[in-house]
């Protein structure tokens, strides 16, 4: 049996423990936003979502993708596939191909284990969920005590610290490699980027400004990877009409 | 003497096999990805543009053999050509984690008793308390609207033909 296969195996049994753990920071964003019990919308995003996913996002991981009632302008991701965007980032949007950049943003730090790496849950043997199993695995109160707290360090660095520079980078670009590999302008969403910039400025997207870089550092990013690999000249498929015929009247 | 020659020869030939076999595992191990998504599709050029030739379901094995930017050249049979590296895993693709569907009996703080699933719920309700009768967290949890998250959950190969049809 070769080495990555025994690899696997450990992290197919981790994979449970990091639903779990992702499972209880869902439930806390859903404890501060209300989620859009709208069927005909929230569908629209799940399907863009679960399109992307299912060619994209890690096999092995269910993903859920909800909106959140609030004017606010962001999205969110929990470990373990919880994905979220906001009604206020909804209006925001231009387009179907700004919807699935922002979903493929978040289902990169789902699929990089951001979190989850930034939570340093590692133990000895450098496998990045372990460290979470050691907490879940156990099923003592104290346990479930240090899970919770866990839960609450995650939920309170989407909220106030958010992820490193380079992680938030990291998952632009990957952002950008999946609309390009769905079919998607890659464009819409530097243009999204780049309308989040006001919003900034006025609170609208305070916690969005306090947990990622400035839009001008994601932006020469992004530029520096789209010229690195010659996608300058890529163009794709918008779907406006649908998008806001869908978003009309929200 | 000759006979101690020749068993240190033996010996020397299966440490070389061995030695060989290992290295061409590990080296095999590196070259060999597994397609991860759906609708993935091998063009003849490293571009978005390019022709479509062959289609590898989920799962499929492919040797990766040159890599061009954001491109992978893979080969699977017969067939060979160009893949995004976001379509392909290092691990072999398993089945979907679902962790739902065990209920749970617990008793809040207000003494009301509440009915969730998964025991990650148990210590995430505002109101449970530790043994010291403390709060676990300050932060609100709303799990009922986790479940109905959970429940609109969709068709992926519908999903697909969603999103690559044209509004």
């Amino acid at each position: 049996m070769r080495a990555h296969h025994i690899f696997w195996k450990k992290q197919e049994a981790n994979t449970d423990r990091e639903i779990h753990f992702g499972r209880g920071v869902a439930a806390k964003i859903l404890g501060k936003y209300q989620l859009l019990r709208d069927e005909s919308r929230a569908n629209y995003v799940s399907q863009i979502g679960t399109g992307i996913s299912a060619q994209l996002g890690r096999p092995e991981i269910r993903y859920y993708f909800g909106i959140l009632d609030t004017e606010e302008i962001n999205a969110l991701a929990a470990p373990g596939g919880y994905i979220f965007v906001t009604k206020g980032a909804l209006k925001l949007m231009r387009n179907e191909a700004q919807l699935a950049g922002v979903l493929a943003h978040e289902l990169a730090h789902v699929g990089q284990k951001h979190i989850i790496r930034k939570l340093k849950l590692q133990s000895t043997d450098s496998s990045v969920t372990s460290g979470i199993a050691q907490v879940l695995g156990g099923a003592s109160l104290s346990a479930k005590i240090a899970l919770e707290r866990l839960n609450d360090l995650a939920f309170k660095m989407l909220m106030e610290e958010g992820l490193s520079k380079d992680d938030e980078a990291d998952a632009d670009q990957k952002a950008l490699e999946m609309l390009i590999t769905t079919g998607y302008d890659p464009q819409s969403y530097l243009d999204f980027l780049k309308s989040l910039k006001p919003h900034l400025a006025q609170g609208t997207a305070e916690v969005l400004s306090k947990t990622h870089p400035t839009i001008e550092f994601r932006y020469s990013k992004l530029k520096e990877f789209i010229s690195r690999n010659e996608l300058d000249k890529i163009q794709g498929k918008k779907n406006e009409k649908r998008f806001k015929k869908i978003m009309a009247a929200l | 003497m000759l006979k101690g020659k020749k068993i240190f020869q033996q010996f020397f030939a299966a440490l070389f096999l061995l030695l060989s076999f290992f290295l061409s595992s590990v080296f095999a191990s590196e070259n060999t990805v597994y397609i991860k998504g759906l609708g993935a599709v091998l063009r003849e050029q490293p571009s978005i543009q390019s022709k479509k030739t062959f289609k590898l379901s989920r799962g499929t094995k492919v040797l990766v053999i040159e890599s061009k930017g954001i491109w992978q050249k893979v080969e699977s049979g017969d067939s060979q050509g160009w893949l995004l590296r976001g379509q392909i895993s290092g691990f072999p693709v398993k089945r979907k984690k679902l962790v739902l569907g065990q209920k749970i009996q617990l008793q809040s703080a207000s003494g009301r008793r509440l009915r969730l699933r998964t025991f990650t719920a148990v210590v995430g309700v505002k109101g449970l308390v530790d043994s010291e009768g403390k709060k676990i967290s300050p932060y609100q949890t709303d799990y009922a609207a986790l479940e109905w998250l959970e429940n609109q959950s969709l068709n992926e190969e519908n999903s697909v033909i969603f999103l690559t049809s044209t509004e």
